[in-house]
């Protein structure tokens, strides 16, 4: 498997080949474990990953998630109602990372994460950290802990379990709140929420995109991703030249609720192609 | 995260604020009825046979219940930041009626959030409310209650946050919310201490309120924190009981968790998922409690119990009964722990109730509850 700096580094490097033409971004998709099963949730990863995605985020399911709109709630709430508990996404983590090459993040809230492995009054960050990483994760998306907020060191314990606590920025991001957050946030890709408002698929982008991203590529060395609202090749059309990374999320999930459970996964891959195709 | 840092500036500078203090004292006075009426209640004493009864008696207030003392504080705020939109959670729908009746006054455009499950257990609420012209949604994800209706409100802030101020209901949510809550209605224990002063000379010996997210509480019990020989008591919903999985105990049975930007206790599955609640009130049936109470409980200032639904429910008929006033069903956890608690003190003994809100709004819950076939006789004849 690779990992996901020489992952990162071979999206940058891959953007400079396209002379003439402005670099394709590269695809990082996203699914809820235990949506809409688990054996479905590893078959429809490994579509992704064969299909061309370059990066793919587990969602742990929680019952109350914040930053996430109906469509991945709705997931939220099947993946619950069927059973599936954190121990279970470190199991698909195992799997999937023996199986795909592409790397792997967590994504999930604070609350499971500090609940992790049931030990009463103690945090378990630790633990899931360490789990995490054995399991095959490589980073780790959580949209409830600013920068400003340690949370038991959850920035620096990351880090030194070797995995990439992914920052998450917006454009309401002063420059104040931007500095502290380069400054807290060492390795991976910067995740840019494209627009106020929770993750779900959008017809537009909002209109100052470009001049946003640039604004936050000052602060960053890091590679720039672009996540909410993204549902078509257009947006992703968009975004070329601006960030290296797009995020696709509910637009999938949305693509697996309409489809049968026979047609879901080759439905997944065509979406996928689509997304990534560079013509 | 810069909405809350924009809510904490806006909120010290008005502290500081000589104008922003008196409009805020002037409206109090003038719009909200305060200071409300301390009261005691003789009859009741006397049936209970122990220590004196007062009552706090914030159903008084203006909308019937404590909301209205933090709707006015953060509209004044909302406003001090050029914010043209309120929007609210609301439980029992109280907090969600006074952000209504403030955005009315204060010229703000409104939107409430409500569990669908709240929505038809309080329409009466929500029929004010649209009458004030707010817009009321139902939250249909989740469980359908106050929680649900916090995460809806927080989604439509961090989407609209430019325009829009979060007038959160309780001391609860990320900082600075819980001591801009605090600060607003810690009026309420202010004038408890001059009240009771003024009744017997003294403090009293004892203060009780129910705790949902912790507003009422909080506010009773903030003038008290430094006198170490008034006790503190806050009563939380026992629902069907403490083993029936069916009640909003959080201090005794929840663990430490981080949800809704706070952390605090909640009563969570052993995986960290949010669990189910119940209680009679609306608006104690919620997972979280707020972060001040979780540090007076680890610090053991305050005493935290429960009152269950059946218990809520006598101490309601108890007070009409015996001083002509309906509580709220959230307020009458607090006098039904009262209940037990009077007896067995002296008669020297003084216990103040923060009756945080009026029982008017109850009408439905109490009529099923005491199965009263006459109203709904009264309900089917109106219905057609």
């Amino acid at each position: 498997m690779i990992t996901l700096e020489d992952q990162l580094k071979n999206i940058c490097s891959r953007s400079t080949h396209y002379r003439g033409s402005k670099p394709w971004p590269a695809l990082m998709t996203h699914v809820v474990v235990g949506y809409p099963s688990l054996p479905k949730t590893i078959e429809i990863a490994m579509t992704m990953a064969d299909a061309g995605a370059s990066l793919i985020e587990l969602q742990i399911p929680f019952s109350d998630p914040m930053a996430d709109g109906p469509t991945i709630m709705r997931a939220n709430e099947h993946a619950l109602a069927g059973g599936t508990t954190p121990k279970d996404c470190m199991r698909v983590m195992e799997t999937l990372s023996a199986r795909v090459d592409v790397p792997l993040l967590f994504m999930s809230y604070f609350n499971l994460i500090h609940a992790y492995g049931n030990q009463r009054g103690k945090s378990g960050l630790a633990r899931f950290l360490a789990d995490a990483r054995s399991a095959g994760a490589q980073g780790m998306i959580v949209p409830d802990i600013p920068p400003e907020e340690s949370h038991e060191g959850y920035w620096t314990l990351t880090y030194k379990n070797g995995l990439a606590a992914i920052p998450l920025v917006s454009p309401v991001s002063s420059e104040t709140r931007l500095k502290k957050i380069a400054a807290a946030s060492k390795s991976g890709f910067v995740y840019c929420v494209s627009t106020t408002g929770t993750t779900g698929a959008r017809k537009e982008l909002p209109q100052d995109l470009r001049a946003y991203l640039q604004r936050i590529r000052r602060h960053f060395s890091q590679p720039l991703a672009v996540g909410f609202g993204i549902s078509k090749r257009e947006h992703i059309q968009i975004l070329s030249g601006s960030a290296e990374i797009a995020i696709v999320g509910s637009a999938v999930i949305n693509i697996i609720e309409k489809s049968s459970a026979k047609s879901a996964a080759a439905n997944v891959r065509k979406f996928v192609r689509q997304l990534t195709r560079n013509s | 995260m810069p909405a809350l840092a924009e809510l904490e500036e806006c909120f010290c500078s008005a502290k500081k604020d000589k104008k922003f203090q008196q409009e805020l004292a002037q409206t109090f006075r003038t719009y909200v009825g305060r200071p409300t009426p301390l009261y005691f209640c003789e009859n009741l004493s006397r049936e209970l046979g122990g220590a004196k009864i007062f009552v706090k008696n914030e159903g008084l207030a203006h909308t019937g219940a404590h909301k209205i003392n933090h709707c006015v504080g953060q509209a004044l705020l909302a406003r001090r930041m050029n914010k043209q939109r309120l929007i609210a959670e609301t439980g029992a729908g109280q907090h969600g009626l006074a952000t209504a009746t403030v955005a009315a006054k204060f010229g703000f455009e409104c939107v409430i959030y409500m569990g669908a499950l709240d929505v038809a257990r309080q329409r009466p609420n929500v029929f004010w409310m649209e009458k004030l012209g707010a817009k009321v949604i139902p939250v249909e994800f989740g469980g359908k209650r106050l929680k649900d209706a916090v995460n809806a409100a927080l989604k439509d802030w961090i989407t609209n946050v430019r325009t829009t101020h979060y007038l959160l209901g309780s001391t609860l949510g990320p900082h600075p919310f819980p001591e801009v809550n605090r600060y607003f209605q810690s009026v309420v224990g202010h004038e408890i201490k001059l009240q009771m002063q003024e009744a017997t000379g003294k403090l009293p010996d004892y203060v009780v309120a129910c705790v949902g997210g912790g507003s009422n509480s909080a506010g009773a019990f903030n003038a008290f924190l430094p006198h170490k020989r008034v006790k503190l008591i806050g009563v939380e919903a026992g629902g069907k009981g403490p083993n029936s999985g069916a009640h909003a105990i959080r201090l005794r049975s929840g663990r430490i968790g981080i949800v809704e930007g706070y952390k605090s206790y909640w009563l969570l599955d052993d995986n960290g998922q949010v669990a189910d609640t119940h209680s009679i009130s609306a608006g104690l049936d919620y997972a979280g409690i707020g972060p001040l109470h979780a540090l007076l409980h680890d610090q053991g200032r305050v005493t935290y119990t429960y009152a269950l639904d059946k218990e809520v429910l006598h101490a309601v008929e108890l007070l009409a009964r015996t001083e002509g006033i309906f509580p709220a069903l959230e307020s009458a956890h607090a006098l039904a722990h009262t209940v037990k608690l009077a007896p067995g003190l002296a008669r020297s003994k003084t216990i103040v109730v923060n009756l945080s809100g009026r029982g008017d709004k109850d009408i439905f819950i109490l009529a099923k509850h005491l199965a009263d076939e006459n109203f709904f006789d009264f309900l089917r004849e109106y219905a057609k």
